[in-house]
């Protein structure tokens, strides 16, 4: 008897949940930057079980789907960052909540972002209201090597850090270059405290992970004797050898580029993207050809020497060169205006539909979910953003953003204050 | 005669070095946003050594005149950024190249910031060519007493040719800064009380240290006339007291900054007690605009920004895009600010944030023009263009606010400025390539 009642309530979630889940919802009269083909004016996205159902002009919307009037609005992909760390440092800035940097070993493979992420971090808020639905979180660059990135969807309110992962994307891995390891572990006079020092300790980490892989295949061969003993360091290394993780490198001198290159070929794995690359205009025909893509801002420079060399014509460039290019945030403040950072690169030779591209599909594909998200194609997650104008002006508001069909923020009112809003509910 | 006051002439342009002889410029058929009147739709703007001889709809260009078509375009006074570092950090991690902060001492109100400006700043040209042509350069806020700041242009020239104003207000720091700086030292103020009781005690021996200086002043004016022997020895010389007499008499504004209500209020509380509430400027204001009525009141004008700040800091929780909006609406003298050096170049894009949030179109303008001059009494020089002030304006290619557009020409003191910069000799350099 009683497990006949268990049987219906469940069965009556299931139904319920499957009801929820089949309601269609059409967003109508928008003009809609696809990302993958010409500005649609006058569009209709039909959305169904979170996915894209129809896109263009002649959708025909069933009649009990919901339905979003979005006349005289505009409608793209959710916006994607490759960096940010949200979650890992959690607002407001104080020691206490300070997870994003293991320094206490330059080589900390071990470690993941996910441990680190606090959902209730009120900073995801501010970046849905955004319009951001994905982003990718790495630890910080105090160590050569800070552990594992995760990309997540940007679900405010979620109490678990499982509610937020993006199943289907790949996993990453965070390395550092250049002034942070050196500075970290210069000060305390260990290495590294030079950029030779920040090579050497790659090349004997990888050199390690190579060792330790043998040993495994070695013992998988023969079966003689003990197992290799497990070292969940080196088993993280292994998996950029054997190509599991996507490896994203904080680096931004255009020569320390080249040299990470050179370890790359040389323990043959592949990166996936140098990140801030504020010097990769240098070396743009290699990034190209190497299909290394490149993370960028969009006029940050002179906070340290490294970013001496940043010029605001970098990103343009980069995509008239042929690399993908992402304007990434690594910020919890820039993360929030993405659109305009993307603005911002019109004026040094960018176009309007690269520019989209640089906060979309680009990073997207960076992050391996180009399939899923990134553009506004039948069949893809209905991840996305409605403004009020166009999305690459500055006086643009986010109407509502959408993940996977479901709202994560809606704009309360025209004029009134939504922020503050957001606010009010953080500080209880 | 005539040939003496010729040559005095002639010294005086040697001297000033923006002086030239040169032809009149017009620019002709812009829209133009004055700041000292309503928006003329279609008009020329003349200036020629210097200061703007004739801004309207019906000016007539004159012949002699260097005619640039502004048709479709728009003009506007050179920006003001109300607070910056510019030319204090000139890259923020290398030591060696930053002078923001005196931070050895909580109290340095004898510091000015021209002693640590670096007029060949690679941001200066970068920070211009975004429309902004002079900035409030401040100390950073670190100590409870930061120093002088000064009114400086952004014409790259010598250091003797681009101070507008200066030393032109004292600057101090309430709140998170200095007792998270010298609290670790175990040197005071390692709290909110502390800092207080800091600027009180300062404030009061530079009240006392004046009455000194004014009464031996006095004996020695009396003795002279009573030719009684010989003079008092003065009071000793002091040289951190010395530099807030201009605040205590009211000749230059005391700034405070200050996020949170509580820091705000205490900053009011302190002004009032020493009678120089009516000079008082805030600093940030991150939460101003939860006490906009009181601010509006007592006629206190609120440097806000960045509009950008976020509620990322434990006094910065309550911060939101539309504190601007909200100061304005209550009547609040609002200036907007960046507190940055290489992202001062992003002050329109502050603004254009704060309209997105509330903040009537042309007020946004002022709040980065005709504002800052009036806070920090340097209307009568530039903030607006109207005959006899400064030709400090741009030209733009459409919305000086709207990120993508392309800023055609600044003019500082009426000359035009090369677009030329670090950054562009790099691009140039790689073009080649």
């Amino acid at each position: 008897m009683n497990r006949f009642f268990v049987f219906l309530i469940l069965s009556a979630a299931i139904i319920n949940c499957r009801q929820a889940l089949a309601e269609e919802i059409a967003i109508e009269h928008a003009t809609l930057y696809t990302i993958n083909g010409p500005a649609i004016p006058d569009g209709t996205i039909l959305i169904k079980d979170g996915k894209i159902l129809e896109v263009g002009t002649a959708v025909s919307v069933p009649s009990d789907a919901a339905r979003i009037d979005a006349k005289g609005k505009f409608v793209m992909p959710g916006i994607i960052d490759t960096h940010s760390h949200m979650g890992v440092y959690a607002w407001p800035g104080v020691d206490a909540n300070s997870d994003g940097n293991e320094m206490t070993d330059p080589i900390s493979s071990q470690v993941d972002a996910l441990d680190s992420v606090y959902p209730a971090d009120p900073a995801f808020k501010r970046a849905a209201a955004g319009g951001v639905t994905t982003v990718q979180i790495l630890p910080g660059s105090g160590n050569l090597i800070g552990g594992k990135a995760v990309t997540v969807h940007v679900i405010p309110n979620a109490i678990t850090v499982d509610q937020m992962i993006f199943r289907e994307a790949p996993r990453g891995i965070k390395m550092a270059l250049g002034e942070n390891p050196k500075r970290v572990y210069g000060s305390r006079n260990q290495i590294p405290s030079t950029r030779m020092g920040n090579f050497f300790l790659l090349r004997e980490a990888f050199t390690k992970a190579q060792e330790y892989r043998d040993s495994l295949e070695r013992y998988d061969q023969k079966k003689e004797g003990d197992p290799p003993a497990k070292n969940l360091k080196w088993e993280t290394l292994v998996d950029v050898l054997n190509g599991k993780l996507l490896v994203h490198v904080h680096c931004y001198r255009a020569d320390e580029m080249m040299r990470m290159i050179e370890i790359a070929d040389e323990f043959k794995f592949k990166i996936a993207s140098f990140q801030h690359s504020v010097e990769a205009y240098k070396v743009a025909d290699i990034l190209a050809q190497k299909k290394i893509a490149a993370a960028t801002w969009a006029d940050w420079w002179g906070f340290k020497l490294e970013a001496w060399n940043a010029i605001p014509w970098n990103a343009a460039y980069l995509v008239s060169k042929g690399v993908i290019v992402n304007m990434h945030s690594d910020s919890a403040d820039i993360v929030q205006r993405l659109n305009v950072e993307a603005e911002k690169t019109l004026k040094y030779g960018m176009s309007e539909a690269e520019a989209l591209k640089t906060i979309t599909i680009y990073p997207a594909m960076m992050l391996g979910i180009d399939k899923y998200v990134g553009t506004l194609e039948i069949g893809k997650n209905a991840d996305l953003v409605i403004y009020d104008g166009s999305p690459l002006s500055i006086y643009s508001h986010v109407v509502l953003t959408m993940i996977n069909g479901k709202t994560t923020y809606r704009r309360e009112t025209p004029t009134g204050a939504p922020t503050a809003h957001l606010v009010q509910q953080d500080q209880q | 005669m005539k040939t003496l006051s010729f040559h005095f002439g002639l010294f005086l342009i040697i001297v000033s070095g923006s002086f030239a002889w040169t032809s009149p410029v017009a620019i002709k058929d812009a829209k133009i946003h004055t700041m000292a009147g309503p928006v003329i739709e279609k008009g020329t703007i003349v200036f020629d050594n210097g200061k703007i001889l004739a801004v309207g709809s019906d000016v007539k260009p004159p012949a002699d005149a260097k005619i640039i078509d502004g048709s479709g375009k728009i003009v506007m006074p050179g920006m003001i950024d109300a607070n910056c570092h510019v030319g204090l950090e000139e890259i923020s991690q290398v030591t060696a190249s930053v002078d923001s902060s005196e931070s050895t001492d909580p109290v340095t109100p004898q510091l000015y910031v021209m002693d640590g400006f670096f007029p060949e700043s690679a941001a200066i040209p970068v920070t211009r060519r975004n429309g902004v042509t002079a900035g409030i350069i401040s100390p950073d806020d670190i100590n409870v007493f930061t120093g002088m700041s000064a009114l400086v242009e952004f014409s790259g020239k010598r250091i003797d040719h681009i101070v507008l104003k200066g030393p032109i207000a004292m600057n101090v720091t309430l709140g998170e800064a200095p007792k998270t700086t010298f609290g670790p030292k175990n040197k005071m103020p390692m709290t909110r009380m502390g800092t207080a009781a800091l600027l009180r005690k300062t404030l009061q021996e530079a009240r006392e240290y004046g009455e000194k200086w004014k009464l031996y002043s006095e004996k020695g004016k009396e003795q002279k006339k009573n030719k009684e022997g010989a003079a008092k020895k003065p009071p000793e010389k002091d040289l951190k007291l010395e530099a807030l007499q201009n605040v205590l008499n009211g000749k230059i504004p005391l700034v405070a900054a200050a996020h949170r209500v509580d820091d705000i209020l205490t900053a009011i509380r302190i002004a009032e007690e020493f009678g120089i509430k009516k000079n008082l400027v805030i600093n940030h204001g991150t939460d101003a605009y939860q006490i906009a009525d009181l601010l509006s009141h007592e006629k206190i004008p609120v440097l806000v920004g960045p509009v950008t700040t976020q509620p990322d800091r434990m006094e910065t929780l309550g911060a939101i895009y539309e504190n601007a909006s909200r100061l304005n609406k209550a009547g609040v003298l609002v200036a907007i600010q960046t507190s940055d050096a290489h992202n001062s170049r992003n002050l329109p894009y502050e603004a254009g944030l704060a309209v997105a949030n509330g903040l009537p179109y042309e007020d946004a303008l002022r709040s980065i023009s005709a504002n800052p001059a009036k806070i920090f009494h340097a209307e009568e020089e530039i903030g607006s263009l109207e005959v006899g002030k400064r030709a400090n304006l741009i030209l733009a290619s459409g919305d000086p606010l709207e990120p993508r557009t392309e800023i055609l020409s600044v003019f500082i003191g009426g000359e035009e400025m090369s677009d030329n910069s670090f950054q562009k000799e790099m691009w140039e350099k790689l073009k080649k390539n």
